[in-house]
């Protein structure tokens, strides 16, 4: 039964056009960042992480990849059928899961591959350590499949489409610097710089000269965090599944 | 052949804040039967279907397939064949596509979605993306969707919307060899002549509650020989037909509707009184029975 689900969930990401567009997006974006920004003062492997940091940024879109795969079913009503096939509402959405971890998995191994090539091809890894290597190919992996599962677990409780977006760009721009006015030490528990802990600094936008430092979780610590931050919104959303009547 | 019951609604309720969309209801479909579930718009059709399609969670009362729950059925894509929302595609799929993620997950094999496309007769249109199919189309892909397990019972909610007149015909047909191999079919709808030619038996709803459930026939055969009678003195002649110990069966301020056998005494009483008759129409029709069986029933309740 999961293994029908998923394969359906599969092939329902393969045969809509809005995921091939998303994915390619996903893809081009750490490609174009590499391929523009400047390259100088690259002279270790620390600096050598932080280029490679920008294959998180592929995390941002398929955050909205999982917010649309979730609502989708909702506005488009596909729900109902889905539904009347699997009446085991959990299982359905289990598989849902399962499929965009899947997906999201791919797009961050071809993400880092992409990032690795035009490093290599740029700068080079200067003297990089293999931990270090690992290390950031693994925060990037996690970055990018946790932000999917994040904009999944949004759609999943919100369902609406529009104002999942909303809310993503909200826990973005608003709550990301409401966080550290509150509290400097909540600095560190905002998406931005959990993006930063987890990538090695790519994902993060260099700060100006002068500005305050922020400490950053480590990259395990801010992989926990990130869990939560998608795991909370996907359990409530789970909980109204099962609850409610499909209108 | 034996009919046995397939489907049964048994004190079904459903309130939503404040408001009964079912109340109380019961009955029951059986197979090798067409089952017509007739109401107006809002009557609680669409929410006993979605009760007993596990769309929903009653408040009270069960809705059962065979005895079970639609949530314990163990793949209901073979048991059960659904069309209840008209329009739930993905708008950039193609109507293939929809159907191959629906029979993916029901394990059913590809080939099944051809065999379906060619039943609907929609396979020009299969690799054609649905936001550009008109609402037959989509009527046809839903329906598709439906017989995709080759069930033995179909529920259908307002099948027919958007079909045209050979569509409808088509359909007509399909209805009914599907319950003369013995199979199951319940069918919604608010449009009353659609279900006359197709049902063998007759489910009324008003307001969530049952009217009636009886064969078309009887209904038919009960009905039969009430005539409607227009006039401009509708309510000086209702006067003088009670007082000649007349029943009527309906009455308002231009038309009354009395037994046939009495509409001799009633052109009497006209004649007598100068009283001019504009219109007389027979009413064995399903729209004028379901139209009276409401207002009597909405009188028995007041």
């Amino acid at each position: 039964m999961m293994k029908r689900l998923i394969s359906a969930e599969f092939l329902k990401l393969w045969l809509t056009p809005t995921t091939w567009w998303i994915v390619g997006t996903s893809l081009l974006l750490p490609l174009i960042i590499m391929a523009l920004i400047p390259v100088k003062d690259v002279n270790t492997g620390k600096d050598v992480v932080s280029l490679l940091g920008w294959a998180g940024a592929s995390g941002y879109i398929t955050l909205v990849l999982g917010a649309i795969g979730a609502t989708a079913e909702y506005r488009h009503r596909t729900i109902v059928p889905t539904l009347l096939i699997a009446p085991h509402r959990l299982k359905v959405l289990t598989a849902q899961v399962v499929t965009y971890l899947l997906v999201s998995l791919g797009i961050a191994l071809m993400s880092i591959l992409i990032v690795t090539a035009l490093v290599a091809m740029r700068t080079g890894f200067h003297g990089i350590s293999t931990d270090l290597l690992v290390n950031s190919y693994l925060g990037n992996a996690v970055y990018i499949v946790l932000s999917t599962l994040l904009g999944l677990g949004l759609g999943t409780f919100i369902k609406n489409q529009a104002a999942t977006i909303a809310a993503i760009f909200v826990l973005f721009m608003a709550v990301g610097h409401i966080m550290p006015v509150l509290n400097a030490d909540l600095a560190k528990y905002t998406l931005d710089s959990i993006g930063t802990s987890l990538s090695g600094g790519g994902v993060s936008l260099p700060k100006e000269k002068g500005a305050p430092t922020v400490k950053i979780l480590s990259a395990t610590n801010a992989g926990l965090v990130y869990l939560v931050y998608a795991v909370v919104p996907l359990a409530v959303g789970a909980a109204r599944l099962q609850k409610n009547d499909i209108a | 052949m034996s009919n046995a019951t397939v489907i049964k609604i048994e004190k079904l309720t459903k309130r939503y804040s404040g408001h009964t969309a079912v109340d109380d209801l019961t009955f029951t479909a059986e197979s090798g039967k067409v089952t017509g579930f007739l109401g107006q718009n809002g009557a609680g059709k669409s929410t006993t279907l979605k009760a007993l399609l596990g769309l929903m969670e009653p408040t009270s009362g069960a809705a059962t397939i065979s005895s079970k729950r639609y949530l314990e059925l163990p793949n209901p894509a073979k048991v059960i064949g659904v069309l209840i929302e008209e329009n739930a595609f993905h708008p950039t799929r193609t109507g293939r596509s929809h159907l191959r993620i629906l029979a993916r997950a029901a394990g059913l094999p590809t080939s099944r979605v051809d065999e379906v496309l060619r039943i609907v007769e929609l396979e020009k249109a299969a690799d054609r993306k649905v936001k550009g199919y008109s609402l037959g189309m989509k009527q046809r892909l839903s329906l598709a969707a439906a017989l995709l397990g080759d069930p033995k019972i179909l529920v259908l909610d307002e099948p027919a919307n958007g079909l045209d007149p050979q569509g409808m015909h088509w359909l007509r047909d399909l209805l009914k060899d599907y319950a003369k191999s013995g199979r199951t079919v319940l069918i919604s709808s608010h449009v009353l002549s659609e279900i006359a030619q197709i049902a063998d038996e007759i489910v009324m709803i008003h307001k969530g509650e049952l009217v009636k459930q009886t064969s078309l026939k009887k209904l038919l055969r009960e009905a039969k020989g009430a005539t409607r009678i227009s006039s401009s003195d509708a309510r000086k002649l209702a006067k003088l037909l009670i007082a000649n110990h007349l029943t009527l069966r309906n009455q308002s301020s231009d038309e009354i509707v009395v037994a046939s056998e009495d509409v001799n005494k009633v052109l009497a009483v006209a004649a007598k009184n100068n009283i001019e008759i504009s219109e007389m129409a027979s009413e064995n029709n399903l729209e004028d029975i379901f139209i009276n069986l409401t207002d009597n029933h909405k009188g028995s309740k007041n």
